[in-house]
């Protein structure tokens, strides 16, 4: 899979939409590969599981692809197939996985600032709901946004939400990324959920493994650029010639490629160590590890991604060549679902009394 | 023994400087610096001619050339004092740069004609030196210039020019002589960026803006006359001008502005929706830079004050440029993490009413500033070379 995947994906994906809704995008391709259910395993419909996704992932990254693989296939895909069935919604998994229905998940930090966050009113017409979801990527071109909200009169009480974001009910603004993506941002006024998850205490168990799930799949991401942005740098420090030499003759950079070896050889095994947290009964168990995987990775991916750039000098600098590219994909990557400084919280939370 | 260099009454012009930013820095202009967008030519020479028109547009120039004789200490005082209103950052190419490498090896028909335009910020500088094969080892440039009676025929490329876009004139290293040792054949030229055979292209920069460009330069014919000082001795005018502020490349000012700007991030709320102040990890990260901070100045005036052997002002000016470059980096580091998700976005210099969704007012320009100031290691000299000088000064060469 690895190797096709590369191929593919860097195919003309310049002139590709990246909406999971538009015909003119590789979405529906992606799910004749049977990418968009990758993370299941065979049980749930998928043709993989964690392993798989990750190699992926990494492959994604690689390749900028800009198609919200986390955010529509990984996430979504691992929810539905954990969560109870939802009445009206029993075949939803089926179409995502076929790329015929375009669900994105929205994450919040549950302990965030008031802004960013929805809630849930019961009324005699049905299940309201008031706030917004920020910073939400891959949501143009989605039809579904998932996500959770905490009930207005009694915030302890959370559920699970579906929105219709086609029902003109929701207020969608878009805005640009520094990765030449754009975030949404959905605004709820008093509006009706298309659907809410029975048994909430099963379906939140569910959504808090699926965005375990996409941590993974961003420490996967983070790896492949790593990695790319590793070779590309080695591969420069061998050409580029200064004071006639190669750069790669001076030993300052040699010590400097070989710290970021080091950090990189890190990172994978780290990785591996967030492909097997996934199987761990425990989610407190399953959430520290995933937050140490995106706290060690994006330190990680900090330092190549400097001395990838340091190394190369101003040409690592356009937009033109490909490290910065890469470069500004790593900065979305570890600003999004939780920030270095928010997984340090949430190791050390789920970490407890210093039991293992 | 030091020799302790009198700086006039600092305070009092200090005063006096911050009386006119106060009164002249235009609330618009000042909005869009205080983002930390590089300005372009319009902010630029509005500014500019404002403080011309003050005595102040080329300070540190000698009176007999429209400056105002400002020694080095007097000219940081009045970049901090204009960072901290919010003023925009001046180009440095023509009045920083080039002025003092005419002013002492110009001849008088170029100090009469490049010296007053530059001054009133009529006409804007592009500066270069920088090709694509010679970074670091500037001294290898292959730009040609070839003798044909008054003139030289120019040919080759010069890249990372920085507003060579909306550059006026050149000046430009440039080899006249490749029989010899690399460093004495290069000559200073100064070339009309609008005249026949110089084309500019746009580099864009992964901080999504407009400010590096590469020119080429094919046949371009320029007088002799606009040759400054010998023939052979451009890298010498080249080193009197990389050097020429010693301490200026620590870039003191631009550190208090993220310092300042830092201190206004610290009042937004962290993820605990209490100001980012009470975080640990924030007042923590933000107390050692500002301790580090305080340190760098203190080396700077130090520097600045006080006349040192030879060695080792070069060592120390390296040391300034290796500690402020990372120190830049490293609170641009603490402002990104500060605003958390708002990182990620693509904020327009000037906010755009079309656009669907605005960011909080404190948040452009900080991912920008962030990712261009990548470069600030690499720029003016990469810290790599910096530790070489350092290492000279203290070690003999390897063998």
């Amino acid at each position: 899979m690895q190797s096709s995947a590369r191929r593919y994906l860097g195919e003309q994906a310049s002139i590709r939409s990246a909406h999971p809704g538009s015909s003119s995008g590789r979405w529906r391709e992606f799910a004749d590969l049977g990418w968009l259910g990758v993370a299941l395993d065979e049980g749930h419909g998928g043709f993989g599981g964690a392993t798989e996704m990750t190699v992926l992932a990494q492959e994604i990254a690689i390749a900028v692809a800009p198609e919200p693989f986390l955010q529509a296939a990984v996430a979504p895909a691992v929810f539905l197939a954990n969560a109870p069935s939802c009445p009206g919604f029993a075949d939803l998994l089926e179409r995502l996985i076929a790329g015929d229905a375009v669900v994105v998940a929205a994450f919040e930090e549950p302990d965030i600032a008031p802004r960013g966050s929805v809630s849930f009113s019961r009324r005699a017409n049905g299940v309201r709901l008031t706030g917004e979801l920020a910073h939400v990527l891959g949501g143009a071109g989605a039809q579904f946004v998932l996500f959770t909200a905490h009930e207005a009169a009694d915030p302890g009480v959370r559920g699970i939400f579906l929105a219709d974001l086609r029902s003109g009910n929701v207020q969608h603004s878009s805005a640009p990324t520094i990765d030449g993506r754009h975030a949404s941002f959905f605004n709820f006024a008093d509006a009706p959920a298309a659907a809410e998850w029975p048994d909430s205490g099963a379906a939140l168990a569910a959504f808090g493994l699926a965005q375990d799930a996409g941590l993974l799949g961003q420490c996967a991401e983070l790896l492949g650029l790593m990695q790319r942005m590793f070779n590309l740098t080695r591969d420069y420090l061998r050409e580029r010639r200064q004071f006639g030499h190669a750069l790669a003759e001076f030993q300052a950079l040699r010590h400097r490629l070989a710290d970021m070896y080091a950090e990189l050889e890190q990172a994978r095994a780290m990785l591996g160590v967030g492909v097997d947290g996934m199987s761990l009964g425990s989610t407190r168990a399953r959430a520290r590890i995933m937050s140490a995987c995106k706290l060690r990775m994006a330190r990680a991916a900090r330092f190549i991604g400097a001395q990838s750039i340091q190394l190369h000098g101003a040409i690592a600098l356009t937009q033109e060549y490909e490290v910065g590219r890469l470069y500004q994909r790593l900065l979305v990557l570890e600003k999004t679902w939780g920030d270095a400084e928010f997984h340090a919280r949430r190791f050390t939370a789920a970490s407890g009394d210093g039991d293992e | 023994m030091t020799i302790r260099v009198d700086h006039g009454d600092l305070g009092a012009l200090r005063a006096e400087v911050r009386e006119f930013l106060r009164l002249q820095l235009p609330p618009d202009i000042a909005a869009r610096a205080r983002t930390g967008f590089h300005p372009g030519r319009e902010d630029q020479q509005a500014w500019g001619r404002l403080l011309f028109e003050r005595g102040w547009g080329a300070p540190a120039w000698p009176i007999e050339f429209g400056g105002a004789g400002w020694t080095a200490r007097q000219q940081q005082m009045f970049d901090e004092e204009c960072y901290l209103a919010g003023a925009p950052e001046l180009s440095w190419n023509g009045t920083r740069l080039l002025g003092p490498v005419i002013c002492k090896f110009g001849s008088s028909e170029q100090q009469r004609r490049f010296l007053p335009p530059t001054l009133r910020w009529e006409i804007f500088w592009g500066q270069g030196f920088s090709e694509p094969q010679s970074g670091s080892d500037l001294a290898s440039l292959q730009t040609r210039a070839v003798s044909q009676g008054d003139e030289y025929v120019v040919n080759g490329s010069k890249i990372w020019m920085t507003d060579g876009h909306f550059a006026d004139w050149l000046f430009c290293l440039v080899r006249t002589d490749a029989s010899g040792r690399k460093q004495q054949g290069i000559s200073f030229l100064l070339i009309d960026a609008r005249g026949p055979g110089v084309q500019i292209r746009p580099i864009a920069s992964i901080d999504r803006q407009h400010t590096l460009n590469q020119v080429f330069l094919t046949d371009v014919r320029v007088p002799k006359a606009n040759r400054v000082g010998e023939e052979g001795a451009g890298w010498g005018y080249a080193k009197f001008l990389l050097t020429n502020e010693r301490t200026s490349s620590a870039e003191v000012p631009r550190c208090k502005f993220y310092l300042q700007r830092l201190k206004k991030l610290a009042a937004q709320p962290g993820h605990d929706a209490q100001p980012l102040r009470s975080s640990s990890w924030f007042a923590g990260r933000l107390a050692n830079l500002e301790a580090d901070l305080i340190a760098l100045e203190a080396s700077v005036n130090n520097a600045l004050d006080s006349v040192v052997p030879g060695g080792e002002v070069i060592a120390n000016a390296s040391v300034l440029k290796l500690k402020g470059a990372r120190l830049l980096q490293e609170m641009g580091e603490l402002m990104v993490d500060a605003i958390g998700p708002h990182a990620i976005y693509h904020c327009d210099a000037v906010a755009s009413p079309a656009r669907e969704w605005q960011p909080p007012a404190h948040v452009p320009g900080i991912t920008s500033d962030f990712l261009y100031r990548r470069a600030a290691t690499i720029y003016g000299g990469s810290a790599e070379i910096q530790r070489n000088i350092i290492a000279a000064h203290l070690l003999p060469s390897n063998p």
